[in-house]
């Protein structure tokens, strides 16, 4: 027995290794697909929805920062984020994500339109998912112009902002004219392509380097586009189940931001329905307690249900929530582009030069008489929103509310038409507006000294793109 | 071997181990010879007359030997008549000897009472060995801890275990409810990215060491460790870093814990019975009175005294002596009551009693435990065994937390002939766990507590939190096959196969008609993890020539880990009823399935000199599913060396009393691989617009990725002084970890703001572990034992790569997971507006252990067995105070609070602004120093005289106690109190998180 088993060991052995050399450790997985799998061509709309996915991911996130930044909205959370934000302090790793973000989409736009022409060989041109391919990627390029003092493309140097505007208007340019060719599939995307290109020329516009009377035309040209209405919209889409409306679930979930002491509340108690809001707590002791510290607590006004702090009062546990009505369901839409922003454009260019008054307060008024809402007399001088003092440290208070000049009108309309869609820190930034210090509420401190006034270079992309290195902005 | 071989074989191996347990009630018996005689007798531990099974027993000359049974019992036949000389060894024990006179045909008796040596270097250890080594030969630390070492501790599961009783061993609680995991920590953390928990085997087969499933509500996830039944626990071999776990392979960089679990012994069966009956309680939460309101501090503000001119770095904050208004605890404590607080803080709200508040008048309960564990452990000669159960169930301290649990076990060992063994073993571990609503979310119990009115909960009604059903029940399967062959005393295989599976199936539910989401939502997780080991080893001994040994190993190992997942998500239910999944109107699914195999081969040569001088180099060859197509195999060399330096014959006998002193160093590496799909490029799946299909970039991949790879050189001596009466242990390490796995991304401009997982990082990490064993006084009546052992690690991240940090946790120059958050520099200037900038806090894991430990034995009977252990080095930002204050519902501010009330900031510094003022408060501010001490253990045991209980062996009764007391500055509720787990060092906070109660444990025990 003992012999058998002595001859029997090595054998044993050689078996053991003839079976581990025999295993193979490559494991396919599911639920990841490969890159190659890809190249069909009925997985190219699944691949484009893809983009609109990234695009969307990003928007509604997008809004929300700006929304925090801005005086669109009061913070009542807890986020470090948006205690920060209301401050004005907004540093370069916060300036990551958005940015990361939108250059993911431009960048997904692009793969998918080359995959796109390697799958369809020539029919992507005339195809409705290249239009939307190249609305995606105008409208990341439109965000980052808008929002960013400086912008940077594939690892290059520094830009003006303006090249962003400029990338943007030959993303919608492109576009449309692949909408175009591809007929009434197409219709939708004809529409936004032209919305878009407006947006740009707005843009490029306020950058000097188009012109105000070219981004009047492209307005006017999307409002003539053949099937545009009022009420077009191009929106970011959100789903109940799916990827959901941030803003939505942080007032109607979560009361991370609220309305309560904004121009939104002032707008909507004059009835204005574009910036509705429902009072969901009040506080019990406010006039002792102001201003920034409430020991009386929050009574519940039962007019809100929602899980957790949504339901009467802010998740930082200070403040009594007073909820946006705008967005009131996870899958609420946020608008990238509209006909109502062609009229605040052609509004705002009447304005350039010598004002046209007239024109100016008919776009207004066609948009407020969408509403619902009475109409405005045209004003009578142009007015301004700019603070006081240089930066945005005091002046404006919620009774210019009453301000009938040119910009204070359109400064207003242009708010409340555009509220929670991401454009409000724009808008600010290029009019040098006065920032709202009214005691605390809606800055959140006394300190906005360095309030930011645009998002700066991420710090990311300072440390990973070498034609940033010793770039002033990245210092 | 053809199949009608092996079914023979089978056959005759069944027979033998049916026979083997038929006949394995019956003790052999003996046989008596012309001129010869039989010895019999008992082999006990002398400190607590435990019986030594397994001890061997010889007469001197004779060739007569034997073991010792299950109960202690030897039984030495056809001795020859005459004074015979009978030696007895036990591994961990001295030696014993005594004479006997044996007649022809009559029977002598001869009882032995062995001690316990702390340095036994012909200890058999083979965690870490190719096969098994005797301690002499092995160049790396190895901590073990035997059954003996916790049989009289208060123990609720198998993490207590390690808890201050192996050196470099770190056990972070994550949460005091009764089933939470705990993080184990060997040496530290080493890597950025990946995990840091040492891998864990039990006899053999590798078991899963992630946290099974994380109970978001709860706010604390199970660790498939615990679901081991601590009385089964024979020993735990624990080997701390690269250099000692190379011929594990890729993952092994964290260390490696072997579990062996008890075995049969021959002889007839015996029984063991023991019960639990104990209680959880919660102490006092919060200050007492003002003085226990101490300063916080951190390694920031104490690494600069520039910025406190006075030398006090702290916040005053402002509290009365005495009275503060907490002298009932923290509302959880009492909320029958209120607290009228305008006499102390004018401008601080007072409070009143909370409308949910329990008959009881506090949200802690005194919570029972019972428990009730019987085994039994017997065989013959070819066949043993030991079978378990145990049922516990364990009340938490917030009605209705708890855990009941049901553990089985049956292992079986035979040996059919000579050179063959075969070990089975199987646990099954069933754990229905309830948890309650806690930690950082909107329905969780402290946090609506605390924050009084500022709560989520209508009314304040806190009781309504309580809505939420959450719960999880898990199972889980061991079973592991090991047969030895070893057809030569030289030459041995073991082969070591078996599978670890568990079953989770974890639910939150909150029902129709709640007060957070009315219509109703459900979550159901199920989780089903299988781990499968198929290990084989080799050795071949031989003398090369006179002096000179050779141990030649060879093996490998496949191991494979599946598993698979379903999530389901459920809301707005049509109204009351089952509300299951599907029932709702709103879902949502998501499958996973994920499969990592690796696979791995090892050669390893030992050289012996004089069975003094061992020279051990080894290599370990592995593949891993999870390496980049191109990266191959990855190879990890170990060298090591030990001498026994006091054996050689110029070491100077009785040299500063040492007895024995061997030293050691060892040298090698270990890795860590990347997760299952970080090495290819793969789109993934989701949904866009109004739900439609869309497939996005999931990860751009990398063909060359491979494991990051640690290495470590660890050098050390275990010396044995005055006759055993004392002994050290001390190593020191010094761990490189390069290609570290780091997370980088293109600039994001280039497209694409997914991280590509690079080998591209550094780290290192070093200390040293100290072990100090003495036996002050040893007498026949009294034995006193004290440990101490003390460990340090200081870590550092050296390379990054193109970046400066990988998180905000992970700082280039700074140790791995680190706090890293805004501190104020101008901390003093009373009046003034707050300057801040953001710096490294301190360290998340404790860089230093401490134990201390006493065992005092009277009479072999009456044991005072006391443990204390002590963490330090480390922060932990008070997430609980941080968002409690600023709702002015935290004692600790109500002195800041009522002077910023009354006059803003005037009076005030930006350091008591940023930590107390509402609005203004920084969380960098609320992190501190972490540093404790608790008594981990208290037990008074005793053994009733033998025959008090007729028909038993032994009755013992014990009153146990654990976390009986504890000292720390940490302002929080518990310093081991810690939202979420520490898996990469990350991010750790205490955020409404529950500490560790006190427990009290009167246990039975009846061997019969």
């Amino acid at each position: 027995m003992r012999n058998w088993m002595r001859r029997a060991g090595f054998p044993a052995v050689a078996a053991f290794a003839v079976v581990l050399s025999g295993c193979d450790l490559e494991v396919l997985n599911p639920g990841a697909i490969q890159d190659a799998d890809l190249n069909t061509p009925n997985l190219m709309p699944v691949l484009v929805s893809g983009v609109s996915a990234e695009y969307n991911d990003v928007q509604d996130n997008f809004s929300f920062d700006i929304a925090r930044l801005t005086d669109e909205i009061a913070g009542t959370g807890s986020y470090g984020s948006t205690q920060d934000f209301r401050t004005g302090f907004y540093t370069d790793q916060d300036a990551e994500g958005d940015w990361e973000q939108m250059h993911e989409a431009a960048w997904a736009a692009d793969q998918a339109w080359i995959r796109l022409g390697e799958v369809l060989e020539g029919a992507e041109s005339s195809s409705a998912d290249g239009a939307r391919l190249f609305i995606y990627r105008g409208h990341a390029f439109m965000r980052l112009g808008e929002a960013y003092c400086n912008v940077a493309f594939d690892v290059g140097p520094r830009e003006d902002r303006s090249a962003a505007f400029a990338k943007a208007k030959a993303a919608f340019d492109q576009a449309l004219t692949i909408a175009t060719a591809a007929g009434a599939s197409a219709d939708k995307w004809r529409l936004a392509a032209r919305l878009g290109q407006a947006q740009a020329e707005f843009g490029r516009a306020v950058e000097g380097t188009g012109s105000w009377a070219t981004a009047a035309s492209a307005a006017q040209a999307a409002l003539n586009e053949p099937g545009m209405t009022i009420d077009f919209t191009d929106d970011a889409i959100y789903a109940q189940g799916a990827n959901t409306n941030i803003i939505e679930r942080e007032t109607w979930g979560r009361a991370e931001i609220g309305v309560y002491r904004t121009l939104a509340q002032v707008m909507a108690d004059n009835g204005d329905t574009r910036t509705a809001y429902t009072i969901c707590g009040q506080w019990n002791d406010l006039a002792s307690a102001y201003p920034d510290n409430i020991p009386g607590g929050v009574t519940k006004t039962g007019n809100c249900d929602g899980d957790g702090s949504g339901a009467h009062q802010g998740a930082d546990g200070d403040h009594a929530h007073y909820r946006q009505d705008k967005y009131q369901d996870r899958g609420s839409d946020i608008p990238r582009a509209s006909a109502i922003e062609m009229h605040m454009i052609l509004a705002e260019a009447a304005l350039q030069g010598t004002p046209d008054y007239a024109t100016f307060i008919s776009h207004i008024n066609t948009v407020r008489a969408h509403h619902g809402l009475a109409a405005m007399a045209a004003p009578t001088q142009l007015g301004s929103t700019m603070a006081p003092a240089a930066g945005w440290v005091t002046g404006y208070q919620l009774s210019d509310f009453d301000d009938t000049s040119a910009m204070n009108i359109l400064d207003r309309e242009r708010y409340a038409n555009m509220w929670l869609q991401g454009k409000r820190l724009y808008d600010m930034e290029r009019w040098q507006h006065a920032f709202l210090t009214t005691d605390g509420w809606i800055t959140g401190s006394t300190s906005v000294e360095e309030r930011v006034q645009c998002f700066p270079m991420p710090r990311n992309e300072c440390q990973l793109n070498p034609n940033l290195q010793g770039d002033p902005v990245c210092s | 071997m053809a199949l009608r071989t092996f079914v023979k074989g089978s056959v005759k191996v069944a027979r033998n181990f049916a026979i083997a347990l038929a006949f394995a009630a019956f003790s052999a018996v003996g046989v008596t010879a012309q001129n010869t005689g039989t010895v019999t007798g008992l082999v006990r531990d002398a400190a607590t007359l435990a019986p030594l099974a397994g001890a061997q027993v010889s007469v001197e000359g004779t060739g007569v030997g034997g073991l010792v049974n299950n109960v202690g019992r030897f039984l030495l036949l056809n001795v020859p008549a005459g004074t015979q000389t009978v030696n007895v060894t036990m591994i961990g024990y001295g030696s014993g000897s005594q004479t006997v006179s044996v007649t022809a045909g009559g029977t002598a008796t001869l009882d032995f009472e062995l001690r316990e040596q702390a340095l036994s270097l012909e200890g058999v250890v083979v965690t870490g060995t190719a096969g098994q080594a005797r301690r002499r030969e092995v160049g790396n630390s190895i901590e073990s801890v035997s059954a003996s070492d916790i049989a009289v501790a208060a123990i609720t599961d198998v993490s207590n275990v390690l808890q201050g009783r192996a050196a470099g061993v770190a056990i972070a609680g994550t949460d005091g409810q009764v089933g939470a995991g705990s993080e184990i920590r060997i040496r530290g953390n080493s890597s950025i990215s990946q995990s840091n928990r040492p891998l864990i085997y039990v006899d053999g087969v590798r078991m899963e060491n992630s946290a099974l499933m994380s109970a978001d509500e709860g706010a604390a996830g199970t660790m498939a460790i615990d679901g081991i039944n601590p009385n089964d626990i024979d020993r735990i071999e624990i080997v701390k870093g690269p250099a000692a776990t190379t011929l594990y392979g890729t993952e092994a960089a964290g260390g490696v814990v072997q579990i062996f679990t008890k075995r049969g012994a021959a002889g007839a069966p015996a029984w063991t019975l023991t019960m639990d009956g104990g209680l959880s309680r919660m102490g006092h939460q919060g200050p007492l009175v003002g003085s226990d309101v101490v300063p916080m501090a951190n390694a920031y503000t104490e690494s600069h005294p520039d910025l406190y001119p006075t030398g006090d770095y702290n916040v005053d904050y402002m509290l009365p002596e005495g009275d503060i208004g907490n002298a009932n605890g923290l509302r959880l404590n009492d909320c029958a009551s209120g607290v009228n607080l305008s006499a102390l803080y004018p401008t601080i709200d007072s409070y009143g009693a909370e409308p949910g508040c329990p008959e009881s008048g506090s949200w802690f309960r005194d919570a029972s435990m019972q428990r009730v564990n019987l085994s039994i452990r017997g065989g013959g000669e070819t066949a043993t065994y030991f079978v378990s159960g145990r049922y516990a169930d364990e009340q938490g301290v917030v009605d209705p937390q708890g855990q009941d649990s049901y553990n089985l076990r049956a292992n079986v060992q035979f040996q059919p002939f000579d050179g063959l063994d075969v070990s089975l073993n199987n646990m099954y571990t069933k754990r229905n766990i309830s948890w309650i609503p806690n930690g950082n979310n909107a329905s969780g119990l402290f946090l609506n507590v605390l924050r009084g009115e500022r709560g989520y909960t209508p009314d304040n009604d806190d009781s309504l939190v309580m809505f939420n059903d959450i719960f999880t029940n898990q199972s889980q399967w061991v079973t592991s096959a090991s047969i030895g062959w070893s057809p030569t005393a030289d030459f041995s295989h073991r082969l070591n196969f078996g599978m670890d599976y568990t079953y989770v199936d974890f639910v939150d539910f909150k029902p129709y008609d709640n007060y957070e989401n009315p219509l109703g939502d459900r979550e159901n997780d199920t989780y089903n993890d299988r781990n499968m080991t198929f290990d084989y080893n080799g050795s071949w001994r031989t003398d090369v020539m006179s002096g000179i040994s050779s141990s030649f190993s060879w093996g490998g190992q496949v191991y494979e880990e599946y598993s698979w997942r379903l999530n389901g998500f459920d809301s707005d239910f049509a109204g009351p009823g089952d509300q299951l999944l599907g029932d709702g109107t709103d879902q949502d699914v998501n499958e996973s399935r994920l499969t990592v195999r690796s696979g791995g081969f090892f050669l390893q040569e030992q050289i012996g000199f004089g069975d003094r001088f061992f020279l051990t180099g080894g290599m370990r060859w592995d593949g891993f599913s999870t390496f980049g197509s191109g990266f191959g195999l990855a190879a990890y060399p170990k060298l090591a060396a030990a001498y026994t330096i006091s054996d050689e014959s110029f070491f100077p006998e009785g040299l500063l009393g040492i007895d024995a002193l061997k030293l050691r160093g060892a040298w090698g590496k270990s890795g860590r691989a990347p997760g299952a799909f970080d090495a290819v490029k793969v789109y993934e799946a989701t949904q866009a617009d109004e739900v439609v299909p869309a497939l996005i970039i999931g990860n751009l991949g990398n063909a060359d990725l491979g494991p990051e790879v640690s290495k470590e050189l660890e050098v050390g001596f275990e010396t044995s002084l005055f006759e055993g009466r004392a002994s050290i242990d001390f190593t020191y390490f010094d761990q490189t970890t390069t290609d570290a796995l780091i997370g980088v991304a293109e600039a994001p401009s280039f497209g694409t703001e997914e991280a590509t997982l690079r080998n591209l990082g550094e780290t290192t990490n070093k200390g040293y572990e100290a072990v100090l064993n003495v036996t002050p006084l040893r007498t026949d009546n009294l034995d006193w034992n004290v440990n101490f052992s003390y460990s340090s690690t200081e870590s550092e991240i050296t390379d990054l790569g193109p970046l400066q940090n990988a998180g905000f946790n992970m700082q280039l120059g700074f140790p791995i997971g680190v706090e890293y958050d805004g501190v104020v520099t101008n901390p003093t200037a009373v009046g003034q507006q707050e300057e801040t900038e953001t710096a490294v806090l301190g360290v998340n894991f404790p860089t230093q252990t401490m134990a201390i430990g006493t065992r005092l034995t009277l009479n072999q009977s009456l044991t005072l067995d006391l443990l204390a252990e002590s963490q330090m080095g480390h922060v932990r930002t008070i997430g609980i105070g941080w968002a409690t204050a600023r709702r002015e519902t935290w004692p600790h501010c109500y002195g800041i609070q009522n002077e910023y009330n009354a006059n803003g900031r005037t009076n005030l510094t930006p350091n008591q602004v940023v930590t107390c003022v509402p609005g203004r408060i920084d969380w960098g501010a609320w992190t501190q120093n972490a540093d404790f001490i608790k008594l981990r253990s208290a037990a008074l045991s005793y053994r009733l005289p033998d025959d008090l209980v007729p028909g038993t062996r032994s009755v013992s009764i014990a009153l146990q106690g654990k976390n009986l007391w504890q000292s720390t500055d940490y302002q929080g509720l518990d310093p081991e109190a810690t939202d979420r787990g520490l898996d990469r060092g990350e991010y750790a906070f205490e955020y409404y998180n529950m500490a560790p109660p006190r427990i009290f444990i009167l246990n039975m025990t009846v061997n019969f």
